[in-house]
């Protein structure tokens, strides 16, 4: 039977290369056309039977979707389909392995978020389902997936489920998050983050990271203890939309401008208040985070309570204003026996006695208008003072204040040179207050002036801001000292001998006042050539504004 | 012609003597009061010409103690300079629409000027 053997050559051929192409073919159909699908199998698990073969080929089409949503997460995914067994898609069980923590969506960190807090919220559950159609939260199938999976055992403490639907395909992931500590400790990178959130949440100071809108993606646990609110209540929401929101808009406009547009850190003072309803301050840190291409992709905040420290620091002003009122009692006394001294009526006085109490009487004086001060700067700082605004014109204010100082002028033998731009429109002033700055600047003029000299004042509309300059050629200022000279109680070294009257306190109360009000006050000043000080008030005008108490005597 | 009639009322003993020294020697007759309610008291026993009142002072503020004089007939009409150490807006526009005169911060003024202003608020009524 010769021709046999060949025979049956070709027949196991042709049958090997149909089994092949059979095998082909079977393969062909089960998984589809694309290379992608090779990776399915490479990735998925081992749970057989024809369910698998059967979710490969569901699956097959919309891989793409799954994994764009799901390859940047470090979690176990574990795929199931409804009824059916386990599939693994990806993650790692047992140490075995985790995925890279590559650069995270903000949204998709959200989305867990909210999935985890929603997992015993049913409201928040509903809130999700409205929010997309793609998916929705079941509960219970984790245990399942426990049960099925039986080539490892998954040790996770929590599990949140989410169905993802595509068209025909109904799956169910299970998204377990990796709380047991057996795994922590395998696995370094969850060791860097373990390490992080145990300094987070070590600290006092409220820390929070938000995405570029102000959703808040993370939260340390001192926002918890400082605000009230838990951390499952905070996340997902925007950043201070439960404590925060009590500051006037312009507050809120400014901090987004510093931290989104000019890409900056602000810094600010703010009013919280917590769940339980009691009203806290806060200093306020927010640093915007940027990618290569300078824009922001997340805010870190840290907030402090700083509640007792300003009500530490208020009280110490009270204190001060308290000592100054009850100050004035015994001065007053001083000041009015001196006063009946002098006017002989307890006495003719002998020439030596008037001179001496002269000088009782001029340095009792200056202790009352330095109490004076005293009492006005606190009222500056406890934010007490009161702005009573109209309408009024600015030059004849200052020709008023000018007038009051014809006789220091006299005195001084100074010039004064005084030229007001025509068409000064009224402003919306506090006379009161525009006084006080006009007669604190113009006096400093007159005061560190050398005799015979002349001092200029000039009034200019300008676009934005009517600019009072008061120009003299007296001490000027030396450089070092040029940036105290706003500060309280300061008195330039050059002049300590020649001016032994005032408080100190003048330039410090004109520059807070035209700091509140919108203005600004500044200067120009060489030493032994002159001082140019300059007065900025908004056309703006100022804001009537409530206090306590009227800044300037009344 | 007929001493004016004028109540102090401070609750400090320094400065009620100096007051009381001044307003004599300018030829007035001086009632006193510690407090705003011998103050009261003393008002309508008094009927002063003139009422220079202190505002902080124990028993009774000098503000209760206006408004209370304010309720009477002839207290409606009496007249008062507040002469108080404290500077307040607020009080500034209580005081005025309590009638009183004027508000002056006694550590402000010399004593002179406050006896000229006394004199001249008698004139013009």
């Amino acid at each position: 039977m010769k021709i046999k053997s060949a025979t049956v050559f070709i027949i196991v051929i042709v049958f090997s290369i149909f089994l092949i192409l059979l095998d082909g073919i079977i393969n062909f159909f089960l998984v589809g056309r694309n290379a992608q699908d090779a990776r399915i199998i490479n990735y998925t698990g081992y749970i057989g039977g024809n369910t698998q073969r059967l979710v490969k080929l569901q699956l097959a089409g919309h891989y793409a979707e799954v994994e764009k949503l799901t390859k940047d997460i470090d979690e176990l995914i574990i795929g199931l389909v409804k009824g059916s067994k386990a599939l693994r898609l990806q993650g790692a069980v047992d140490g075995a392995y985790i995925t890279q923590m590559q650069k995270v969506s903000a949204s998709w960190i959200i989305l867990k978020q909210k999935i985890a807090a929603a997992k015993n919220n049913p409201a928040m559950v509903e809130d999700l389902v409205r929010e997309s159609e793609n998916y929705f939260t079941v509960t219970d199938n984790a245990v399942l997936a426990e049960q099925n999976f039986s080539e490892r055992k998954i040790n996770t403490a929590e599990t949140t489920q989410l169905i993802f639907t595509f068209s025909e395909l109904s799956a169910l992931f299970v998204i377990a998050y990796r709380t047991n500590k057996r795994f922590v400790k395998e696995d370094k990178l969850v060791d860097e983050l373990a390490i992080f959130k145990a300094a987070t949440d070590g600290v006092s100071e409220h820390i929070i990271f938000t995405d570029p809108e102000g959703v808040v993606m993370y939260a340390n646990k001192a926002v918890e203890l400082v605000t009230g609110y838990s951390v499952k209540e905070v996340v997902g929401k925007k950043a201070g939309q439960l404590w925060g929101k009590h500051m006037d808009k312009g507050f809120y406009d400014e901090m987004w401008k510093t931290i989104k547009k000019d890409k900056r850190v602000f810094s600010g003072i703010v009013k919280n208040i917590r769940k339980n309803g009691e009203s806290y301050d806060a200093a306020i840190d927010i640093s915007p985070i940027l990618d290569k291409s300078g824009e922001p992709i997340f805010f870190v905040g840290i907030e402090k309570d700083v509640t007792k420290d300003i009500a530490l620091d208020r009280s110490k002003t009270e204190f001060v204003s308290l000592a100054s009122h009850q100050l004035r009692t015994p001065l007053t006394a001083i000041r009015w026996y001196t006063e009946l001294l002098l006017n002989g009526e307890a006495g003719k006085l002998a020439k030596k006695q008037a001179e001496y109490l002269g000088e009782v009487s001029g340095e009792t004086r200056r202790m009352i208008e330095l109490v004076n001060s005293l009492l006005d700067v606190s009222r500056m700082e406890l934010g007490t003072f009161e702005i009573n605004s109209e309408m009024a014109d600015v030059c004849g204010i200052l020709e008023s204040v000018i007038k009051d100082l014809k006789p220091s002028l006299i005195k001084s033998k100074i010039d004064l040179e005084y030229t007001c731009d025509k068409e000064i429109p009224k402003l919306l002033v506090d006379i009161k207050l525009t006084s006080f700055i006009f007669q604190n600047i113009l006096s400093n003029a007159i005061k560190y002036s050398r005799e015979r000299g002349v001092v200029k004042v000039e009034v200019k509309l300008l676009e934005k801001d009517v600019r009072v300059s008061v120009a003299d050629k007296g001490l000027g200022i030396p450089e070092k000292q040029k940036k105290e000279i706003f500060t309280k109680f300061f008195r330039a070294d050059n002049v300590r001998i020649k001016d032994t009257e005032g408080s100190g306190l003048g330039l410090y109360l004109v520059k807070t006042i035209l700091g509140s009000i919108g203005g600004e006050a500044w200067f120009e000043s060489k030493e032994n050539v002159g001082s140019t000080f300059y007065v900025s008030i908004p056309l703006t005008g100022m804001k009537d504004r409530k206090g306590e108490k009227s800044i300037i005597k009344v | 012609m007929e001493k004016k009639k004028i109540l102090i009322v401070e609750d400090d003993v320094a400065l009620l003597n100096v007051l009381v020294e001044k307003f004599t020697k300018e030829g007035y007759k001086v009632v006193t009061a510690k407090d705003g309610a011998v103050g009261l008291k003393t008002a309508f026993l008094e009927r002063p010409d003139m009422i220079l009142l202190d505002i902080i002072m124990p028993v009774m503020d000098g503000m209760t103690m206006l408004q209370r004089l304010r309720k009477d007939e002839w207290g409606k009409k009496a007249a008062v300079i507040l002469l108080t150490n404290l500077n307040s807006a607020e009080k500034v526009s209580d005081a005025l629409e309590s009638g009183a005169f004027d508000y002056l911060v006694k550590a402000d003024w010399f004593l002179q000027d406050i006896v000229d202003k006394v004199g001249n608020r008698l004139k013009k009524k």
